[in-house]
């Protein structure tokens, strides 16, 4: 009998084997959301007053019209059906016709969905470096004048609606300086990438929303690791302060806040409305209202489900990188 | 709030029915509002002919569109760009011209017999669609039978037109017995219905006959059209490319037009009009009068207790109309006087304006023995106007003594169940303008698609009746006056304010026309000064 041995590969291969559990324990949980969210759009779809046919025909339009139009849309059979046989159809990547206006609904949200996450991802881009700057920066100096100008600032932009920074920034940019367009609308064919200014003043106003939040989120994290001995023994050992940023306050402040910028992603995938209807810009979260008020289940489905793939990978990635960036959770458990 | 546009598709009647009316003096051409803000004709307006329409050049035009663009021409109305498209890549047989009567368009004549049992429609000779196609009477009959299976859109308007029994005459003539005698089947095809070429089976890439042709279109986003070289007419069209794009919200749209980077705006809201009226880079355009909305109320007169006549008088009493005009058209509008068709031909004129009169209003209650009147509104933001309105008359019959509670339904809500909305006991209306004699067949009458006051039976049947039957202009003149006469004093309508929907432009815009319908014009006459 031999004693039973550890490879040590096994050892090494440890962390690595347990985080791919991890991916693929999240993933199979977000397909399990992603079904959950989509019973719950069709659900919420049916107990709303009125339905497709009759969204569709509008107003002036008598019963026997919605009733034509409910069979044409093939409402009129039972809703378990209905629900089944879409989701057999989406599980195959086919999201149907639009019941509004008969359009294949990948058609519709493709483009949008591709502006929506330009959108997010060049807000991203310039997110992540403002607000763990100025985060970083108000957090070494608490209590200094710097620091309670920073906050004082952070807090006012906090309370200005997006509407109202949007307003603003139009009327100084685009109507009183010319230097920007007021209103983001793509020619039939262009896409966002072709005409990169439409993004400036939808990005600013975007920014100046989420900046704050994140800044604050940063700056706490950052005056709590700044009072821990191991900062405060590397500054007396002499260490320069920009190395004191680097090796101990930020790998310490940030693994924590990543998922939660992370939850900002989703949120500026399928929730920026307001940027959406102030800029006219051709993204997701007008068509998940446009889509709301027809009751155009299929629309809708195809924008909930984007929406919620997007937070699930999201959020996922920002697991995994704030255990990249956390010494202590790298260890298996 | 800000408002958001992208509202419910309405392919409904609505848009495809809404307001085809006269166009008085300059042919329904929108009017541009005089420097005093005065909306009214003017020299050099969108609406003036003068000098003479300039050729080429590109008008780029925002309008609402969004994710339920289609580019079906059957469902054209889903979303105003839709509609605005559709009406110039196709031609209609008629549309309502000058005075409220039917202006030819592809049609040369359009006849009904001495019984009005049948009708005879002629098309122009020469008249090719963008594919090369002549254009014949069979493109008719198709076109008409193909509505008139879709009983989702402009179906029920053709309920009288046996279109089975319809026949092609001669290459260029048809003929369609009607189901009953019929007296205005030409104002029923004023109403939307684009000529297509016989046999289509895809709608989405159907070729039309119209001014424009559609060289791309992407959903959402906007549509370039170029001019079609060989249009049957010999006026227009004056631009070489229209270019029109979606922006959902009213507020967007006026921005882009300030900032250069659209000509024409479309639905600006009346307060962003109030905002303009100054600015002399900004030409503010508003329809005919007779095209204007009409705001008020609709009571059920079948349902207690609106079926005391006086109850209803008393309510017609305790409205302030100038109030109404002053605080809700924001001194845009004219006052109402409880009765649609304003400004259009057959218009009861000689029927006395409605006066504010507290004290006859609770005079009629007492005699009604109405001691508390207490009634709800069912209301919604659907459209400006609804929920402003009732708010409004709430405050006002307090001072009669009537109780009026504002129950407020979200927009998508408002009218998602028929058998509701049609329904309701009392409820806001935003009423689109049409020609007489189809608001008559359209909402009173026991056979009435929408009978929204519940007027029906002995005497409105026969009143209707002879509306429908009525050959003659003066038959219908005289059938129209004596429904419109009923209606002042026994319908279910209120009537407060009518007020104009309008739109903006730069001052090099002209010549575009509304023609019945101000939300979505015609752009198959504009240039560029």
């Amino acid at each position: 009998m031999s004693e039973p041995t550890v490879r040590p590969s096994a050892v090494r291969d440890a962390p690595a084997r347990s985080l791919a559990a991890l991916v693929a324990r999240r993933l199979l949980m977000g397909l399990l959301v992603l079904g959950a969210v989509s019973l719950i759009v069709f659900t919420a779809t049916e107990l709303a007053p009125g339905d497709a046919a009759s969204a569709a025909v509008g107003p002036d339009a008598g019963p026997a019209a919605v009733e034509e139009k409910r069979r044409e849309l093939g409402l009129d059979r039972p809703a378990p059906v209905r629900y089944a046989e879409w989701l057999w159809a989406a599980v195959r990547g086919d999201f149907g016709t639009s019941y509004v206006s008969g359009v294949p609904v990948s058609e519709i949200v493709t483009a949008r969905a591709g502006n929506s996450m330009t959108l997010a991802l060049v807000t991203l881009v310039l997110l992540v470096p403002l607000a763990v700057g100025l985060g970083v920066w108000g957090g070494l100096r608490e209590g200094s004048l710097t620091d309670r100008a920073l906050s004082a600032g952070i807090l006012t932009m906090v309370s200005i609606p997006e509407f109202v920074v949007g307003s603003v920034l139009i009327l100084v940019f685009a109507l009183h300086l010319d230097v920007l367009p007021a209103v983001s609308f793509l020619g039939p064919g262009a896409s966002v990438l072709d005409h990169p200014e439409i993004l400036v003043l939808p990005v600013v106003t975007l920014l100046a929303g989420t900046i704050a939040h994140n800044a604050r989120l940063v700056r706490a994290r950052v005056v709590e690791v700044a009072a821990d001995d191991a900062v405060a023994t590397a500054r007396l050992n002499g260490v320069p302060e920009h190395r004191v940023v680097l090796r101990y306050v930020l790998p310490a402040a940030l693994p924590p806040v990543i998922p939660l910028l992370a939850r900002y992603v989703a949120l500026l995938v399928g929730g920026a409305l307001v940027v959406e209807t102030l800029f006219g810009f051709p993204g997701l979260a007008s068509v998940l209202v446009q889509g709301s008020a027809g009751r155009d289940v299929p629309t809708v489905q195809a924008v909930a489900l984007i929406v919620a793939a997007v937070t699930v990978l999201v959020n996922l990635l920002g697991d995994l990188l704030g255990i990249a960036l956390d010494p202590l959770r790298r260890v298996p458990v | 709030m800000r408002e958001f546009e992208g509202r419910p598709s309405r392919r409904s009647l609505l848009r495809i029915t809404a307001g085809l009316g006269a166009g008085v003096a300059l042919g329904g051409a929108l009017t541009a509002c005089g420097g005093d803000g005065e909306p009214g004709p003017s020299t050099d307006g969108a609406g003036s002919a003068t000098p003479g329409p300039k050729r080429g050049g590109r008008l780029r035009a925002a309008f609402i569109g969004g994710s339920n663009e289609t580019d079906n021409v059957l469902m054209a109305a889903n979303t105003p760009i839709d509609y605005v498209r559709a009406r110039v890549v196709y031609d209609e047989l008629c549309v309502v011209g000058p005075e409220g009567r039917v202006q030819m368009q592809l049609a040369e004549s359009i006849e009904p017999s001495a019984d009005g049992k049948e009708w005879t429609i002629r098309v122009r000779d020469g008249v090719t669609f963008h594919d090369g196609r002549a254009l014949t009477a069979a493109d008719v009959l198709f076109s008409l039978r193909t509505y008139a299976e879709d009983q989702a859109n402009q179906g029920p308007l053709l309920v009288d037109a046996d279109l089975a029994a319809g026949r092609q005459v001669d290459k260029l003539t048809c003929t369609i017995p009607m189901r009953r005698a019929h007296g205005f089947f030409d104002l029923v095809l004023t109403q939307g219905f684009f000529v297509i070429p016989d046999g289509t089976t895809d709608f989405t890439k159907t070729p039309g006959s119209g001014p424009f042709v559609l060289k791309e279109h992407r959903v959402g986003q906007g549509a370039v059209l170029e001019r079609n070289p060989n249009y049957w007419s010999d006026k227009g069209p004056y631009l070489d490319e229209l270019e029109l794009v979606s922006i959902a919200d009213g507020e967007a749209r006026l921005n882009a037009l300030k900032a250069g980077q659209v000509e024409y705006a479309a639905s600006i809201s009346l307060v962003a009009g109030q905002t303009e009226r100054g600015n002399s880079a900004v030409q503010l355009l508003t329809p005919p009068k007779w095209e204007w909305p009409n705001f008020g109320a609709m009571l059920k007169r079948n349902q207690d207790p609106f079926t005391d006549a006086r109850v209803v008088q008393a309510l017609k009493h305790a409205v302030d109309r100038e109030q109404m005009v002053e605080r809700v058209t924001l001194g845009f509008g004219e006052v109402g006087n409880d009765l649609f068709g304003k400004h259009l031909p057959h218009y009861a004129e000689d029927l006395p304006q409605r006066e504010y009169d507290p004290d006859r209003a609770k005079a009629l209650l007492r005699k009604a023995g109405v001691d508390k009147l207490s009634l709800s509104l069912r209301t919604s933001d659907y459209e400006y106007g609804l929920t402003e309105g009732a708010v409004v008359l709430a405050e006002q019959v307090k001072r009669t003594g009537i109780d009026i509670a504002v129950d407020k339904v979200p927009a998508a809500d408002f009218f998602a169940d028929p058998k509701v909305f049609i329904g309701a006991h009392f409820q806001s209306a935003n009423r689109k303008p049409r020609p007489l004699p189809l608001d008559v067949l359209f909402f009173y009458g026991s056979d009435a698609l929408l009978p929204f006051t519940g007027v029906g039976g002995d005497p409105v049947d026969g009143l209707v009746d002879a509306v429908r039957s009525a050959l003659t202009e003066e038959q219908r003149a005289a059938a129209v006056g004596d429904m419109q006469h009923y209606l002042y004093d026994k319908g279910g309508d209120l009537v407060w304010a009518k007020a104009p929907v309008l739109a903006a432009a730069t001052p090099q815009v002209r010549g575009v026309q509304s023609l019945g319908y101000p939300t979505f014009p015609s752009f198959r006459d504009a240039y560029l000064a």
